[in-house]
C-alpha cells in the first residue's frame, strides 16, 4: 500500500498528471451520477424545450425536451463504456500477438505479424462505415461497436510489444530463466510479461482516446451506435443535425464539445506523465536516481 | 611544474527526491588535486568509488540529479585560472573540445550509426570551428588521422563496419581534432580485449607525445595505469586515498588499499594463490564513519573506525591519506 | 581418457549486411574440443572471436550450422538427450550479473523455480536449506537474497548469487561466459577462486570464457585460443601461455598490460579496422597481421599440428615439427 502511495506521490508532481487526474475523476463522477438521473435517456419532451442553464436545468434543455446535463451524465458514461470496451479487448490481443511473435520468432512470428500489418493498411474507416452499415443492429450495442474498434486498433502495439520482447528474449535474465527449467508460458508470465505492462498500459489509455475519436466520427456520419442512445458522438451529432447553432441553444452544442476537448487532452496528458515516469531515463531526470 | 588543472575541496553529489524520501550519494567528497601538464594522469579505484562523477565534474559537465556542493575547479586557460563554475554556459560549451575533451566508455553512442564516420568529422568541424568548406574539413580530417598513425579509409565506412578497437581509436581522434589542452578518458578500454586495448593506449600515448597535453585517464585496471599513466591517484568512497608518481605508487605503495589493488592482480609465470580484497565498495549514500577503507582493512585499529586521515606526505610528489603514515 | 563434453567441428555461419549485400560470416569455424571431469578449460580470445557464440551453441540457446555435441559420450540432439536432462547436467553464468537477474522481481525467486522446476523438493523450508548450502559456498546466505531486488546488491555479490543459483542441481559442466568481465578487478579473484575450489572440491568442471588471459593462467588446467572463429592453439595452460607458439597467441601473450611500470610495450601493433575482413581471409585469417606471414599463409588454411601437447594451427609448424621458421 505504502508504494502505490510513493507511486502517486511521485506522479503528482507533475501538473499534467494533476489536471488530468482531477478531470478524469470529476468526469468518473459525473458518469456515476447518471444512476440518479431523474430522466430517462433516450425519451424526448420531458422538459420544456431549448430552455438556458439555470439552476433547476445546470446546462440547459435541448430542442428534443431533454435535459443537457443529464444527458451528458449518460454520455460520458457510454463513450467511456465503448473505450475501454475497445482499449481492453485490443490490449488482449495486442499482448498475445505480440508475445507469440516476439518469444517464438520464426514463421509463427512472420504469419502474425503479416496478420498485424494487414489489419494496419486496411483502409479502417471505411470498413468501418461499412461493417457498421451491414451490421448495423449489431454494431449499434454500446460492447459491440466497443469489440468492432478493438479489432481494428491492435495491430501497432502489438508490433511494439513483439519488438520488446524480441530484445527482452536475447537478455541474460531469461537465459537465466530458461537455465532455471522454467517453461515458455512461465517465462513469459513472469519475465516478459512485467516489462510489458507499462506499455500496455499507456497505450490503454491512448487507445481509449482513439476509441471516443472514431465513436465520435462514425456518429457525425450518422453510423456506429443508435443515434438515440446519448454518447459524446450523438449528442454532437444530434445537437448539430437539429441545427442547434442556429436555434441559439449554445450550451447544447457546446457541452458535448468541451467535453470532448476535456476528456483528449485529460487522458493525453495522463498517458504522457504515465510514460514519462515508467521510462526510466526521463523519471530519473525528473525525480532523479542514480543507478 | 604547470598545473592545468585544479580542483579545491571538489564536492558534487547526487541529490535524489523518490519516493517522497530524500537520499544523497557523495559521489565525490572534497577531492583536492593538482594536474601537471603533459602528464598522463591515471585515477584508479573500483566501481562506485566515484571516479566517472570525479571526470563529470572535471568536464563541468554537471546535470541534475548531479550537483556541485562546494569546492572549486580551475582550469589554466592562456595562462590565467578559469574558476569554471562560475563562468556562463556558453564559455564552458566554448572551452569543451577546444580546451578540455572527453573520451567516453563505449564508443557506439557518439558515432551516427546511419552515417559515414567521415559525416560525422564534418558536423564536429562545422559546429566548432568557423571555417565552412566541406574539402577543408576533409583534409583536416585526413592530416589528423594521418597525424595519429590512423588509416584514412576508416572516413569511408560506416560504424559498425569498424573493429571495436579500431572505432574507439576513430572515437579518439574526433576527441582530439581541435587539439584539446585536456583529454579527459573514462574507462577508454573496458570494453575492448586485450589486443585492441593495447592499440588505444598505443594511440593515447601517441597523442599526449605529439601534442605535449595532459590526459586524464580514469579506469579499474592497475595493468592499465602501469603501462600508460605517469602519475596516478588512487580513489576510495569519493576521496582520494593516495597519490603519486606511477612508478613509485607501483613499487612502494602506502595506502593498504592501493597494496591490495596491486596485489590481487594475477600474472602469467605465477600460480601463487591470491586473494580479492575482501568486502564490498561502501555504500556513497552512508559511507562507514572515519576511513571509508576501515570495514575491509586489514591494519584498522580503533583510530580509523573514528577519525578521518588527513594527507601525509611521502615526499615531494607522494602523499597519501592513511594513519599508517604518520 | 573420460570425457564429460565434447563438442566435434562445430560451425556457425551467419549472413549479415544489407539486403541486397549479404556476406556469410563464418562466426565458428570447425571447431573441436573436449573437456574432462575436475578441469577448467579456458576459451580465450579477442571480441568476435565465437567464443560466446560457441558457448550459445553449448547450452542451445543457437543452433550450430553443423556438427556435433557430445555428453558423457551420447550425442546431444533433442531426440538422444532432452533439453531439460542436458541443462540439469550443464549449467552456465553470464557476463553481466546485473543482467542476470529480471530487474523486476527478487531475487530469490530464480532459486526457488530452478529447485522447484528440477523437482529437488516440493517444501518451502527443505529449498531454502538447499538454497542456503550453495549461497554458503559462494560466502553468501539466504538472508543476503531473501527479497532484495537485484539493484539493491553489488556487481561482485550478483555474480556470485549467480553462481551458487548455477550449482543448486549439481551440474558437472558449468559454462562461464566471461564471468569476471564487468566484475572490478578487486573482485574477480574471489570469483575465479571460487571456480578452482568447486573444481577440487566437488569435481565441477569449468569451460571458463574469457579475454582475460591472466586469470585463465592462474585457474585453468588447458586453454584453447580462438580466432576469428577458429581454435589455432590448444594445450596445457602452462605450455601455450608461458611459451606460445602461434604468432596471434604471442601477440595476446604481449598485450597483457602487466601491473609493473618499469615493463612497458615497447612495439607499436596494428589491429584490424573493419571489422568483417578477417573472416572473409583465404588460408589463416591472421596473415594480414602476423609479422611472420609467407605467401602460403594468404592461400591454404593451416592445418592443426601437435607439438609436443599443444596443438597448434600455423604453418610455421608444417614440416617435421620444426619451430624455426626460416
Amino acid at each position: 500500500m505504502g508504494k502505490i502511495k510513493a507511486v502517486f506521490y511521485d506522479l503528482f508532481k507533475d501538473y499534467r498528471f494533476t489536471v488530468a487526474f482531477v478531470v478524469i475523476v470529476l468526469l468518473l463522477f459525473l458518469a456515476f451520477l447518471s444512476v440518479f438521473s431523474p430522466y430517462h435517456p433516450q425519451r424526448m419532451y420531458q422538459v420544456t424545450r431549448g430552455l438556458p442553464p439555470s439552476l433547476e436545468h445546470p446546462l440547459g434543455t435541448n430542442w428534443l425536451g431533454q435535459d443537457v446535463f443529464w444527458q451528458l451524465t449518460f454520455a460520458i458514461k457510454n463513450s467511456l463504456i465503448i473505450a475501454v470496451v475497445a482499449a481492453f479487448f485490443s490490449r488482449i490481443i495486442a499482448v498475445i500477438v505480440g508475445i507469440v511473435a516476439g518469444y517464438k520468432g520464426g514463421v509463427v512470428d512472420r504469419v502474425l505479424t503479416t496478420v498485424g500489418d494487414t489489419t494496419m493498411v486496411l483502409p479502417f474507416l471505411i470498413i468501418l462505415i461499412i461493417i457498421s452499415m451491414i451490421l448495423k443492429d449489431w454494431a449499434r450495442h454500446l460492447s459491440n461497436l466497443g469489440l468492432l474498434l478493438a479489432f481494428f486498433s491492435w495491430a501497432w502495439d502489438a508490433r511494439v510489444i513483439r519488438s520488446q520482447v524480441l530484445s527482452l528474449r536475447e537478455r541474460e535474465f531469461v537465459l537465466v530463466a530458461v537455465l532455471s527449467g522454467m517453461s515458455t508460458f512461465k517465462i513469459v508470465r513472469k519475465q516478459l510479461l512485467p516489462h510489458v505492462l507499462p506499455i500496455v498500459f499507456t497505450t490503454f489509455i491512448n487507445n481509449m482516446s482513439w476509441a471516443i475519436g472514431m465513436e465520435i466520427t462514425l456518429a457525425y456520419l450518422g453510423l456506429g451506435i443508435d443515434p438515440t442512445v446519448p454518447t459524446i458522438g450523438t449528442m454532437l451529432q444530434t445537437a448539430i443535425y437539429r441545427q442547434a447553432l442556429f436555434l441559439g441553444l449554445w450550451w447544447w452544442l457546446l457541452t458535448p464539445i468541451i467535453t470532448a476537448i476535456l476528456l483528449f487532452v485529460a487522458l493525453y496528458w495522463l498517458s504522457v506523465s504515465i510514460s514519462e515516469y515508467l521510462d526510466p531515463r526521463a523519471r530519473f531526470q525528473r525525480i532523479g536516481l542514480k543507478r | 611544474m604547470d598545473i592545468v588543472l585544479k580542483t579545491e575541496n571538489l564536492k558534487t553529489f547526487y541529490v535524489l527526491e523518490s519516493m517522497g524520501e530524500k537520499k544523497v550519494v557523495q559521489a565525490v567528497n572534497g577531492v583536492d588535486l593538482n594536474i601537471p601538464r603533459n602528464e598522463i594522469f591515471g585515477i584508479a579505484g573500483e566501481s562506485g568509488c566515484g571516479k566517472s562523477t570525479l571526470l563529470k565534474a572535471l568536464l563541468a559537465s554537471l546535470e541534475p540529479p548531479l550537483q556541485l556542493i562546494d569546492g572549486k575547479l580551475l582550469y589554466l586557460v592562456d595562462g590565467e585560472y578559469l574558476d569554471v563554475f562560475s563562468l556562463s554556459d556558453d564559455k564552458i560549451k566554448e572551452l569543451r573540445w577546444s580546451y578540455i575533451s572527453y573520451i567516453p566508455q563505449g564508443s557506439m553512442h557518439v558515432l551516427n550509426p546511419v552515417k559515414k564516420i567521415k559525416e560525422t568529422f564534418f558536423e564536429f568541424l562545422e559546429s566548432h570551428t568557423k571555417r565552412k568548406d566541406r574539402s577543408e574539413y576533409l583534409n583536416l580530417a585526413n592530416e589528423h588521422l594521418k597525424e595519429l598513425g590512423l588509416p584514412s579509409r576508416v572516413l569511408d565506412v560506416y560504424p559498425h563496419q569498424l573493429s571495436g578497437g579500431m572505432r574507439q581509436r576513430t572515437v579518439i581522434a574526433l576527441a582530439t581534432l581541435l587539439r584539446p589542452r585536456v583529454i579527459l578518458a573514462d574507462e577508454p578500454t573496458t570494453a575492448l580485449d586485450v589486443v585492441a586495448q593495447r592499440a588505444v593506449i598505443q594511440l593515447l600515448k601517441r597523442i599526449q607525445k605529439e601534442f605535449q597535453n595532459t590526459i586524464i585517464m580514469v579506469t579499474h585496471d592497475m595493468g592499465i595505469h602501469a603501462q600508460v599513466t605517469t602519475r596516478m591517484a588512487i580513489m576510495y568512497a569519493g576521496k582520494i586515498v593516495e597519490e603519486g608518481p606511477t612508478d613509485e605508487l607501483f613499487a612502494k605503495p602506502i595506502h593498504p588499499y592501493t597494496k591490495h589493488l596491486i596485489q590481487s592482480l594475477p600474472k602469467i609465470g605465477d600460480k601463487e594463490p591470491r586473494e580479492g580484497i575482501p568486502g564490498s565498495p561502501p555504500s556513497l549514500v552512508s559511507p562507514p564513519p572515519g576511513c571509508a577503507f576501515h570495514p575491509r582493512c586489514p591494519y584498522a585499529f580503533e583510530r580509523c573506525k573514528v577519525e578521518s586521515p588527513e594527507f601525509v606526505k611521502i615526499n615531494q610528489n607522494h602523499r597519501v591519506a592513511c594513519f599508517l603514515a604518520d | 581418457m573420460e570425457k564429460v563434453l565434447e563438442v566435434q567441428n562445430l560451425t556457425k555461419v551467419y549472413s549479415v549486411g544489407s539486403l541486397f549485400s549479404r556476406t556469410k560470416i563464418t562466426a565458428v569455424e570447425n571447431v573441436s574440443f573436449y573437456i574432462k571431469p575436475s578441469e577448467i578449460l579456458t576459451l580465450a580470445g579477442e571480441s568476435g572471436c565465437g567464443k560466446t557464440t560457441t558457448a550459445k551453441i553449448i547450452l542451445g540457446f543457437e543452433e550450430p550450422t553443423s556438427g556435433e555435441i557430445f555428453f558423457e559420450g551420447e550425442l546431444v540432439s533433442k531426440k538422444r538427450l532432452k533439453k531439460r536432462e542436458f541443462m540439469r547436467k550443464v549449467q552456465a553464468v553470464f557476463q553481466n550479473p546485473f543482467e542476470s537477474f529480471n530487474p523486476l522481481i527478487t531475487v530469490d525467486d530464480i532459486f526457488f523455480e530452478t529447485v522447484y522446476n528440477y523437482g529437488l523438493t516440493r517444501d518451502r523450508d527443505e529449498a531454502i536449506k538447499i538454497i542456503d548450502d550453495k549461497l554458503r559456498v559462494v560466502g553468501l546466505s539466504f538472508e543476503d537474497i531473501n527479497g532484495r531486488y537485484p539493484s539493491e546488491l553489488s556487481g561482485g555479490q550478483l555474480q556470485r548469487i549467480s553462481i551458487a543459483r548455477s550449482l543448486l542441481i549439481n551440474p558437472s559442466v558449468l559454462v562461464a561466459d566471461e564471468p569476471v568481465s564487468m566484475v572490478d578487478a578487486s573482485l574477480r579473484m574471489s570469483i575465479v577462486n571460487l571456480f578452482a575450489e568447486l573444481k577440487n572440491k566437488v569435481g565441477l568442471s569449468v569451460i571458463y570464457i574469457t579475454h582475460d588471459l591472466a586469470t585463465a593462467y592462474y585457474v585453468s588446467d588447458r586453454i584453447a585460443i580462438m580466432f576469428r572463429g577458429n581454435i589455432i592453439e590448444m594445450g596445457p595452460v602452462e605450455e601455450v601461455l608461458t611459451n606460445p607458439r602461434h604468432p596471434y597467441t604471442r601477440l595476446l601473450r604481449e598485450s597483457i598490460p602487466e601491473a609493473d611500470p618499469q615493463r612497458k610495450w615497447s612495439q607499436e601493433i596494428t589491429i584490424a579496422d573493419i571489422e568483417y575482413e578477417e573472416y572473409l581471409r583465404q588460408g589463416c585469417k591472421f596473415a594480414g597481421r602476423c609479422p611472420m606471414a609467407k605467401e602460403i599463409c594468404t592461400r591454404q588454411v593451416p592445418a592443426e599440428i601437435m607439438v609436443n601437447d599443444v596443438m597448434v594451427k600455423c604453418h610455421m609448424y608444417d614440416d617435421s615439427k620444426n619451430e624455426v621458421w626460416k
